[in-house]
């Protein structure tokens, strides 16, 4: 052989440097999503990281829960079917058909997803809290953010416990997925409302104004001075409050007023589980003073003068009316993303939608044409009508909020508006968004709390400016409902009580309201069965009917849910809640 | 073999031939000749001529004639070619020398390629087994896949939903891995190509994806080496552990240009029909569930009512027809030789309107530039197209209909013009609409084009020093676009529906190996090889879908006239792999042999620390038949043992687990959608490769001058450190990580034969059967949890995968008492009752819960193999193949939605429905044929429940078993006599006729028992949801060479 000359050296150097030259291969690079390589370096990672905190309320991402196709597998609407106002004859375990017969186990996929969910935005949350500080940009921005995120987080740790008393209490992003990172065990009830509460209070001070108190139309030099720029304002408690005002865009964020509605609930929520309720673990509530706060901050929310009654009960659920006066927290939904199955998603048609017990009829205690197909035609409250409707020969009344057909079969006069109903949405997306506050809520709750402290007196004005509102919105002009007066403290507590159901049932109010005034129990247990939702209107088939199914099957320990069996599989520091396979007793 | 022998001896000679310098001497005298093949009396093109004792030489062309100058008369002329016996020639005055050569087959001289390099056969320390022409050409093959069926001990095709050039899936030794690949490395030429399926959009879950290898041309393919062991595998290093496929192509061949042409043209229907319920029947079962609704007819009037025969109406009329064509060019010199071909496929399906179509074309050089340098490079387009019509039966979500199972329960009282009504349209799959009206106005076309350029150069540094260098770009582009009108039940809801999305990924590839080859002291033979490697993937994926089409005129060809278009995706990345290898090979004396080879994978996808991972191997064989004890006995050919053990790794999970990866979660403020993302995986520093261990044992055995050759490997295989998406508490946020933990173990033998029962006088029968058995058994999943259950399958430790899991069927309730005493399912107590199914109550409760739900039969095979025949007698050949399959479950899901009766009131069923429970007196007439109400008093006789009898449960009652043998094909080729081929212009001309899919026995109720939908094949093997049905096939084919 001769020798090899310098060309071909030269290729062969070439062959050999082919592979040299590669030295970061194994540098992983991203290019279609964000990564820690790339991720909160500014301002606007900031805000569209937090906005994926609110997204964890819609979003339906089967990779977070299980057996979850579509449906309703996981939404806190499906958790208040146990309650003396939600009907369903118990079929279908993913539209929360054991929930609402009592008879779920621990391995129920909506409580199991709820709680996965709930986590889900729990950790979303923390992630944000937890990378902002570093992140450069505008400081009163930064504090509205994690105000925004302490707000929700507190939102789903308020959910879990309500549901199930002691839960782990997370507050760090997850970085790893070791045993003692995220295998915690159930802290106390009275640690997980301190959280609660400290988050709520940071957020009242970080978030921005009401964002849209002024007319939409009116120009910057036109606001009033207290909206214009990074106001810092005090109360009469000497507490700081953000006054900035969000952009029209951000319609939809957390509020000081949400923040506020948000701690009154909470507290008149331990006053009464403390006072009335049947709860363990609500023995360290003052619950004196917790009336008196729950009253303080619904005090500051209707004092503020920026909320108000819608005039109209119907318009308050509607595709072209979002983000009215009324509301001060709602969840953003449109007909371009499938979100059901999520903690507020939307569920659609089929057999076993959310209907509505002949107790809830019950509750309005008008005079009913017997001959009525729908409650349109009675002389009655227009809530009702305007939330149900009867479903000839159907042992239910409908309440429907999504994937009403425009061919549906229903009876004569349907309203223009039930309670959620879609009536423009097709296929799986609804429009219509999930109200979590409206003031109506803090009204009543104010004159719950006003009415515990100091009998009923000053609390008329707050419930009757409800009840005033359901009489101007009835079709026909009538008396219903009436004005309140001359009541006993007792009367007016089961008054307010009932109001609440009225105004507020099938909004995620039932089961837990039930359990905080000490009333699963007897409400459950006095439930009924009708064959045919019409009967309610026969006096005499109401007295003979048969008690319901969930009446049977009701304990006083369904007013908390069991501990998710695969949460229980994979972490043995969950104890499982009284009455539920696996529990200690 | 013959014939692949030949090819690839042709090839070796000439890289042999480049090894002799060849010198011009003074002239002296040339010699003109001619050489034969003394069997078939045809040329044989490049036989070795060389003058001794000087050693230069020349080597005949196509036509077997060489010629060759200056010869003396005092020399000698030596013809030699790898497969016949050596002759030496005195020169003499002669000056035409023509030379009949005999056959010396040994089929130990065989080279094969191993990855980086070829070997001898005999030399083979691993588990190599070859697929040549002949097993190809047992069958016309449209895909890859179809070469390979039943042609390899211990590969399994796993066939697909029935959808043409659908995707089947191939396991080696079982499957290797839980959530990640299963699927083996193929390296065409030397260009690794990872089977991975395209990402697409689509609006209906229906069909299975395009085959990923649908562009490889089986025309073109010239052998096939699955390599099966840790050893052999191991030089592939993280790609290795499901086994590697190497395929070689043809190449040119020096001489005169050869034109080869390969026509071939088949018809194809059903291979079976289901008995489905005929007008009449059908009456009587709705009325029997329906008897007040005052939609029915009576059944009387059905009598002469329409009686649609629904299969007929969606299987193509007639036959359906196929056809392709290969034409093929090649020629050139000594030192440079080209290949070119073109192939055209055009298949239409059993199911009307679904078709395949196929163009392919290539072009390859071989040069040699002088002694040092050798290069080859190769050019080859080609592009796949599928217009489907929903033949996917159900595409593994089992919860749709595909247009086969569409047709089997559309009611045969309906037109086969009837148009849907809205509500029919609207409630699709409740209600039905009419399965034509869906296939005819729907489009949905899958397109996958791909280019792959490959070029090498092999220098030679030194006769025992050769460095290749690699060089090669492969890109692919697949599109999948689809069209539902508002006429379609898919396309009502939004007023019509389109979608569009590309996959376009390119692979770039860059290696250099160095090999060193030698002999020292003409026994210590070393054939060593160190080499690195680099591949850079990207992966393009974008879609579009639009709505709202107020006109349907313009279909897929223009999205844009919808008027409510959905966010559009996109998605890029960059997988890339680094490596290092090496491998030796050594041997004493042709007597002991040894191998190790090792490989350093640096892929980009793990954490920091794991990023690069170490394959070795080793393997050790000792020829016994070499040994002189041995050599006495002259009817053994050759005797080898081997053992070998090895690591080989698996990297295919998603990109991007090792970083904090923030996706898209948009929020709706102020009534519209607003940007937002959140965490959807954290950093994992720590995840790192699946590892494989394997150690394989196996005896190769050749005796009676080579007429019975067997290969016998036993193996175990341990895979650690898989890769698994596991459960993690949700208070974590999250509920599943991606980690490494658990294993599993596959262990079993194999088995080839091969002999020549007869070979007299131009008559020879040959025999060749493999077997394969496999144990697959999860050793471990993880810490919290023994088991996994994953829909209807359960995955637990001990158990194999693929295992179903559900409830035992006990018959069912005849009478009130036996209904009372239960067991009762959850969703009827209290209201249990005759005519419903018993279940077996596992756990004694008197309730049939999940709780109650045990194995009840596994979807991968204990065994399976094939058996072949071919006899010749001088140009006639007939050639057959059975395959055979045991030890298998399938869920016959296809029969479970013709026998649920509720709530499927406008459904079709199984003409085995009027075997149903029945209450005493109900609604039924004594027709001729069908049994009376008496016999059917109290349901004595009956197995399926009653009409109103809600079958929702996973039960064994649809669980058949999926044994099967199958006359696989049969081919007879008539192989024209060279002189009368040559009469009509042609070097060769053969002609075939094949017929496929001929005969099943089986127990096995459904289409075909060689099923597996769904895209999971490997964990969720057995499920047949009415795919298109397997057709037969008759072709014919004509093989010429011009």
């Amino acid at each position: 052989m001769r020798k090899i000359n310098i060309y071909q050296f030269l290729i062969i150097l070439f062959g050999l440097s082919l592979l040299a030259g590669c030295e970061d291969v194994i540098k992983e690079e991203s290019f279609s999503v964000l990564t820690d390589d790339n991720f909160y370096e500014n301002q606007t990672h900031a805000i569209i990281a937090v906005n994926g905190v609110y997204r964890a309320m819609t979003d339906r991402n089967k990779d977070n829960t299980q057996n979850s196709t579509y449906g309703m597998d996981g939404n806190l609407l499906m958790m208040n079917k146990l309650s003396d106002v939600n009907y369903n004859d118990g079929a279908k375990a993913n539209y929360g058909g054991p929930i609402a017969i009592a008879t779920l186990s621990e391995n129920d996929v909506v409580t199991s997803n709820v709680w996965a969910l709930s986590y889900m935005l729990i950790n979303r949350a923390n992630n944000v809290i937890g990378n902002l500080p570093d992140v450069p940009m505008d400081s009163v921005l930064q504090q509205r953010i994690v105000g925004e995120a302490k707000f929700l987080r507190a939102f789903a740790y308020f959910n879990l416990v309500k549901y199930w008393g002691r839960v782990p209490i997370h507050t760090d992003e997850t970085r790893d997925f070791e045993d003692a990172t995220i295998l915690k065990g159930r802290n106390s009830v009275e640690e997980v409302y301190g959280q609660i509460i400290s988050d709520l209070e940071f957020a009242e001070q970080s978030l921005y104004f009401k964002y849209n108190s002024f007319d939409e139309n009116l120009t910057y030099w036109e606001l009033p001075p207290e909206a214009i720029g990074r106001i810092i304002e005090q109360d009469e408690d000497g507490i700081s409050y953000m006054r900035k005002v969000l952009e029209i865009t951000d319609k939809g964020r957390a509020t000081v007023g949400a923040a506020r509605s948000m701690l009154g609930r909470v507290y008149l929520y331990l006053a009464s589980a403390k006072r009335y309720g049947q709860l363990d673990g609500y023995e360290w509530v003052d619950d004196f003073t917790a009336y008196q706060r729950a009253r303080d901050y619904c005090g500051k929310v209707i004092d503020y003068g920026h909320y108000s009654l819608l005039d109209n009960y119907q318009s308050l659920f509607s595709t072209s009316n979002k983000y009215h006066n009324e509301s001060i927290f709602e969840i953003g939904h449109d007909d371009t993303s499938e979100d059901q199955g999520s903690i507020f998603g939307y569920w659609h048609s089929g057999s076993t939608r959310i209907a509505a017990r002949p107790e809830y009829v019950k509750l309005f205690d008008a005079t009913f044409d017997t001959d009525a197909d729908l409650f349109v035609d009675s002389l009655t409250d227009a809530r009702l009508y305007h939330s149900a409707s009867l479903h000839q020969n159907k042992d239910k009344i409908m309440i429907t909020k999504y994937g009403m057909k425009s061919d549906f079969k229903f009876p004569r006069g349907w309203p223009e508006h039930l309670k959620f109903i879609n009536w423009i949405g097709s296929g799986f997306n609804g429009p219509v968004n999930v109200p979590v506050i409206r003031y109506a809520d803090v009204l009543l709750m104010m004159a719950e709390s006003v009415n515990e402290i100091e009998g009923p007196g000053r609390a008329y004005e707050y419930i009757n400016q409800v009840r005033a509102r359901a009489r101007r919105s009835n079709v026909y002009p009538t008396n219903y409902p009436a004005d309140l007066f001359g009541l006993t403290q007792a009367d007016f507590r089961s008054q307010v009580w009932d109001e609440r159901k009225r105004e507020l049932s099938f909004e995620l109010h039932s089961l837990s309201d039930l359990v905080r005034t000490g009333t699963f129990m007897e409400k459950i247990q006095a439930t009924k069965y009708l064959s045919q939702s019409q009967d309610v209107f026969d006096d005499e088939k109401w007295a003979n009917a048969t008690s319901s199914v969930l009446a049977g099957n009701v304990s006083e320990y369904n007013m908390l849910f069991p501990v998710p069996l695969r949460e229980r599989d994979l972490n043995p520091n969950l104890d499982q809640n009284p009455g539920y396979n696996g529990s200690a007793n | 073999m013959l014939k692949n022998q030949k090819s690839m001896k042709k090839l070796f000679t000439y890289l042999l031939c480049m090894l002799f310098p060849m010198m011009v001497l003074a002239q002296e005298r040339t010699i003109n000749g001619r050489v034969v093949d003394s069997e078939t009396n045809e040329p044989i093109p490049g036989v070795n001529v060389i003058v001794l004792p000087s050693y230069r030489g020349t080597i005949t062309d196509m036509d077997g004639n060489y010629s060759l100058t200056n010869v003396s008369s005092t020399d000698q002329l030596q013809y030699s070619f790898i497969g016949f016996a050596n002759q030496t020639v005195e020169v003499g005055e002669q000056t035409t020398i023509n030379v009949i050569l005999v056959p010396d087959i040994n089929e130990l001289d065989e080279v094969i390629a191993v990855g980086y390099g070829v070997m001898k056969k005999s030399d083979l320390t691993g588990s190599v087994s070859s697929v040549g022409l002949e097993d190809i050409n047992m069958t016309e093959n449209i895909t890859l896949d179809q070469a390979l069926e039943g042609r390899v001990a211990g590969l399994n095709v796993s066939s697909g939903d029935g959808t043409l050039g659908g995707a089947t899936e191939i396991f080696i030794r079982g499957v290797g891995s839980i959530n990640s690949n299963t699927q083996p490395l193929f390296v065409i030429d030397g260009f690794p190509i990872e089977y991975s399926y395209d990402r697409e959009r689509i609006a209906l879950d229906e069909e299975d994806p395009l085959n990923p290898l649908v562009n490889i041309n089986p025309d073109d393919i010239e052998s096939i080496e699955v390599l099966k062991d840790a050893s052999a595998a191991a030089i592939y290093g993280a790609r290795g552990a499901n086994g590697v496929i190497i395929i070689t192509t043809k190449k040119g061949e020096a001489g005169k240009t050869n034109i080869s042409l390969n026509a071939r043209m088949g018809f194809k229907q059903p291979m079976k029909r289901m008995d489905m319920m005929e007008s009449v029947d059908y009456a009587f079962y709705q009325h029997e569930q329906f008897s007040s609704d005052e939609r029915w007819l009576t059944p009387e009037t059905y009598k002469d009512s329409t009686n649609t025969d629904w299969q007929e109406q969606v299987f193509s009329q007639g036959a359906a027809l196929s056809q392709s064509y290969d034409l093929a060019i090649d020629g050139g010199s000594e030192q440079t030789t080209f290949r070119t071909n073109i192939n055209f496929t055009d298949e239409s399906g059993v199911v009307k309107g679904s078709s395949l179509e196929k163009f392919s074309g290539s072009f390859k050089l071989n040069h040699k530039a002088g002694r040092w340098l050798d290069m080859f490079t190769d050019i080859n387009l080609a592009t796949s197209g599928n217009q489907t019509s929903g033949t996917g039966g159900t595409g593994g979500t089992y919860k749709g209909y595909g247009s086969v199972m569409k047709a089997l329960l559309t009611p045969p009282t309906k037109d086969p013009f009837y148009v849907p009504t809205d509500e029919e349209l609207d409630a699709d799959g409740t209600d039905l609409s009419n399965p034509l009206t869906s296939m005819n106005n729907s489009q949905n076309i899958k397109k996958n084009s791909e280019m792959r350029i490959n070029t090498r150069f092999m220098f030679k540094l030194h006769p025992s020093l050769t460095l290749m260098v690699r060089g090669g770009y492969r890109m692919s582009f697949a599109e999948r676009r689809q069209f539902y009108p508002s006429t379609t039940s898919k396309g009502k809801n939004t007023n019509g529906l389109s979608s569009f999305s590309t996959n376009n990924k390119s692979t770039l590839l860059g290696e250099s190996t160095l090999t060193y080859l030698n002999t020292f002291n003409k026994v210590h033979n070393v054939n060593a090889v160190v080499g690195l490697s680099y591949t850079k993937n990207t992966d393009w994926y974008n879609d579009a879908a639009n709505s709202d089409y107020q006109y349907s005129d313009l279909g897929i060809y223009n999205i844009g006239v919808g008027v409510d278009p959905y966010v559009p995706q996109s998605w890029y990345e960059e997988p890339k792999l680094q490596s290092t290898l090496g491998r030796l090979n050594y041997n004493y004396d042709n007597r002991y042999f040894a191998t190790f080879a090792y490989r350093i994978d640096g892929s980009n996808k793990f954490g920091t620390g794991h990023k690069y991972a170490y394959f070795p191997s080793g393997a050790v064989s000792w020829r016994a038949s070499e040994e002189a004890f041995l050599q006495g006995a002259e009817w053994l050919d050759n005797l080898k043992v081997r053992a070998s053990f090895g690591i080989t790794g698996n990297q295919g999970i998603p990109s991007l687990l090792s970083r904090d990866n923030y996706g898209l979660h948009k929020y709706i403020l102020n009534g519209s959608l607003t940007s937002g993302v959140a965490l959807n995986n954290v950093r994992d520093d720590n995840l790192k490769w699946e590892t494989s261990e394997m150690i394989d044992a196996g005896i190769d055995f050749l005796a009676f001058n080579q007429r019975l050759s067997v290969t016998f490997d036993v193996y175990r295989k341990d895979t650690y450190d898989l890769l698994l998406n596991n459960n993690v508490a949700s208070q974590s946020g999250y509920v599943t990580d991606w980690t490494n933990v658990g294993s599993m173990r596959n262990e079993g033998f194999e088995i080839a034969l091969r002999g020549d029962v007869i070979k007299q006088a131009g008559f020879k029968w040959t025999l060749s059967a493999n077997y394969a058995r496999n144990e697959n058994k999860v050793l471990k999943l993880n810490g919290e949890s023994d088991h996994m259950i994953m829909d209807d399958y359960i995955l637990q430790e001990g158990q194999p995968v693929g295992t179903f899991y559900g409830v035992i069927s006990d018959g069912i309730f005849h009478t009130d008492a036996e209904a009372e005493a239960g067991p009762v399912e959850q969703k009827y107590i209290g209201e249990n009752r005759p005519g419903y199914r018993r279940f077996i109550d596992q756990d004694g409760d008197g309730i049939i819960t999940p709780d109650d739900r045990v194995k009840i039969g596994k979807g991968h095979p204990d065994g399976f193999g094939s058996l072949s025949n071919s006899f010749k007698y001088k140009g006639l050949e007939l050639r057959m193949m059975f395959t055979f399959r045991h030890g298998s479950e399938i869920y016959n899901g296809t029969r479970k939605k013709l026998e649920e009766m509720f709530d499927n009131k406008n459904k079709n069923k199984l003409a085995t429905i009027t075997n149903r429970w029945r209450p005493e007196n109900s609604y039924y007439f004594g027709d001729e044929g069908n049994p009376t109400n008496d016999e059917f008093a109290n349901g004595v006789r009956a197995e399926l429940p009653w009409v109103r009898y809600d079958d929702k449960l996973f039960q064994t009652y649809h669980i058949e078993s999926g044994d099967y043998i199958k006359f696989r094909s049969v081919t007879l080729q008539y192989r024209f006599p060279s002189n009368i081929a040559q009469k009509i212009g042609m070097k060769q001309l053969s002609v075939r006729t094949t017929f496929e899919n001929i005969y099943t026995w089986t127990k096995y109720t459904g289409y075909d028992p060689e099923v597996s939908m769904g895209k999971n094949k490997g964990l969720m093997p057995g499920m047949d949801n009415a795919g298109a049905p397997t057709p037969f096939v008759y072709s014919f084919g004509v093989n010429a060479r011009f």
